[in-house]
């Protein structure tokens, strides 16, 4: 008969019992970069959109900027005037269709003398006129 | 012999330069008077050129839009219905060319005239009245031009006028 000792582990007096802590989950950043990714991207294309609106030149054809918008009365005069006619680029060609084209292009052209002020006046920078 | 033709050499191809090369007219001298004007009346002077700004604005809208109108709602579809009709005019042709030529240079001098006008706002008058002055009669050649490019339009929308008027005698 062999008795068999069964083998014990042999326990260790008095040792604290090893427990490991939880891991506590990493933070994620990613949204926060994000976040701050599209905001600078967002900047970067406007300052690069308005450069090239300014250096192209085409601030200076928008009369949509502050300081250059139409006064009420001029859009007023203008909606006035303006004309929906559009001479048709399909049709025969007779005399009468010639007289309704020539009637509505010469009332257009007659606007060019409306102007209230000669075009680019040359005096408007003058010394004089600038107050020197 | 070798050393006379060099020299020889030398000296003709500076007098080519000395002729050659364009004579600058001088920018006209400031008086004391109008550099006193200048520094002093500096402020009145940027809002005039500020005001003058926002006019020229509203008269290039004016113009454009009317030589606007003329090629894109007659002249062309005019054009276009002449073609259709196998009575295409060359005089007509060529208008409508040119006036689009024309309105690309409107816009580009503009644009050149409005830089030049910026620039001339920058410059603080108060401290360089010559460098103000300089720049100013920069912008009125700029701003002739202009009054040139719309005298061009109006001949050529006026010839458009013409020119249909011609056709339709043609047809009676």
């Amino acid at each position: 008969m062999n008795d068999e000792k069964i083998k014990q582990p042999k326990e260790q007096p008095n040792e604290p019992v090893k427990t490991e802590a939880p891991e506590k989950p990493k933070k994620n950043y990613n949204l926060v970069f994000l976040g701050i990714g599209a905001t600078v991207l967002a900047f970067l294309t406007t300052f690069i959109s308005l450069k090239l609106y300014h250096d192209s030149g085409d601030i200076y054809l928008d009369r949509s900027r502050p300081g250059f918008l139409p006064e009420k009365e001029e859009v007023e005069q203008s909606e006035q005037e303006k004309s929906d006619y559009a001479f048709p680029s399909t049709g025969t060609i007779t005399p009468e269709v010639m007289d309704e084209f020539l009637e509505n292009l010469k009332a257009e052209v007659n606007r060019l003398n409306d102007f209230p002020v000669e075009a680019f006046d040359p005096n408007s920078l003058s010394d004089d006129t600038l107050g020197f | 012999m070798e050393n006379r033709i060099i020299s020889l050499a030398t000296i003709v191809l500076l007098a080519v330069a000395l002729v050659a090369s364009p004579v600058f007219a001088a920018a006209p001298k400031l008086s004391e008077t109008q550099k006193a004007g200048i520094t002093t009346n500096c402020g009145a002077i940027r809002q005039k050129l500020e005001n003058l700004q926002r006019m020229d604005s509203k008269t290039y809208s004016y113009y454009q839009a009317i030589y606007e109108t003329a090629a894109t709602r007659y002249i062309k579809p005019l054009n276009l219905r002449l073609v259709d009709n196998n009575k295409s005019n060359q005089k007509l042709l060529d208008l409508q060319t040119g006036i689009a030529t024309s309105e690309k240079n409107f816009s580009d001098d503009f644009i050149a005239y409005n830089k030049l006008l910026d620039s001339l706002k920058k410059i603080d008058c108060k401290v360089e009245p010559e460098t103000f002055y300089e720049k100013l009669i920069e912008v009125r050649v700029s701003r002739a031009i202009l009054k040139k490019d719309i005298e061009k339009l109006n001949e050529l929308v006026v010839s458009a006028v013409k020119s249909a008027e011609t056709l339709k005698g043609s047809l009676k």
